[in-house]
């Protein structure tokens, strides 16, 4: 496609295969942000595991 | 191959049925892209859109918006002009352009009929306004045009209403408005939960 030559397109980030999922049986891909979370992975992914933990 | 463009409205009113996009989206193992993932800076933002959807095989169009609004009494203009720069990628694009699916969406699947008639015949869809109709329209589109298995639109759905369940904690915990997630830490939240949750989660 045509964009404004003074410009570059950005570059397609590459699908990065987060892990599968056994409740959907599909591959997970990490999300193609270009912008910075507001909280680190390491916290979301505590977050996560510590709700699903007790829902068990 | 397997990003999907969404463009729609990124109002309060529609969030819910924008998170329930995405969700089905990642959900069927393909990666949301939406102009929410852009930052300020660098290009003009006419550019970046086309960039993002020049590397988008799939789009999603909601023109849910085809309405006068609150303040200004004009419409939203934006999702039938990206509309419009798919279609034309599809249309005049190369060989990898032309391979480009198209999903619409509206609040009503025959109303495109008074305000922009030129789509017919143009796959589209009706959600009312439902995230969960909006989520299984996505899904239903995805195993059609993909020609992949999926998990079916019912499990897909209770999936979903299972991540929503968890998602106030996981907010609390990070210290988040459940209502007010920023868009890249809600998709970090729903890819990190989908990995995580187990099998059963759904039944």
């Amino acid at each position: 496609m045509a964009t404004n030559p003074e410009t570059v397109a950005p570059k397609k980030p590459k699908a990065v295969v987060l892990g599968r999922s056994a409740a959907t049986g599909r591959v997970v891909l990490a999300p193609a942000v270009t912008k910075k979370g507001t909280v680190s992975v390491q916290r979301i992914e505590a977050a996560v595991k510590s709700a699903l933990s007790k829902k068990k | 191959m397997d990003d999907v463009f969404i463009n729609c409205p990124f109002d309060d009113e529609f969030a819910p049925s924008f998170r329930a996009l995405l969700f089905a989206i990642m959900s069927c193992g393909f990666r949301p892209r939406s102009a929410r993932e852009l930052d300020d800076g660098g290009q003009t933002r006419i550019d970046k859109i086309y960039g993002l959807i020049e590397a988008c095989r799939y789009g999603i169009h909601d023109l849910s918006r085809t309405e006068l609004d609150a303040v200004n009494n004009l419409p939203r203009f934006n999702m039938p002009l990206e509309l419009g720069l798919f279609l034309g990628a599809k249309r005049f694009g190369n060989k990898t352009q032309k391979l480009k699916r198209v999903l619409i969406l509206d609040v009503e699947q025959h109303r495109y009929q008074r305000f922009i008639s030129d789509l017919a015949g143009m796959d589209i869809h009706g959600h009312d306004g439902d995230p969960l109709r909006a989520l299984r329209e996505t899904r239903d589109w995805l195993a059609n045009v993909s020609r992949r298995e999926l998990p079916s639109a019912d499990r897909v759905q209770r999936i979903y209403q299972a991540f929503l369940e968890s998602l106030p904690e996981i907010a609390a915990t990070l210290e988040f408005d459940p209502d007010r997630i920023p868009y890249v830490d809600f998709e970090r939240i729903a890819g990190q939960w989908l990995i995580s949750a187990p099998e059963a989660v759904a039944d």
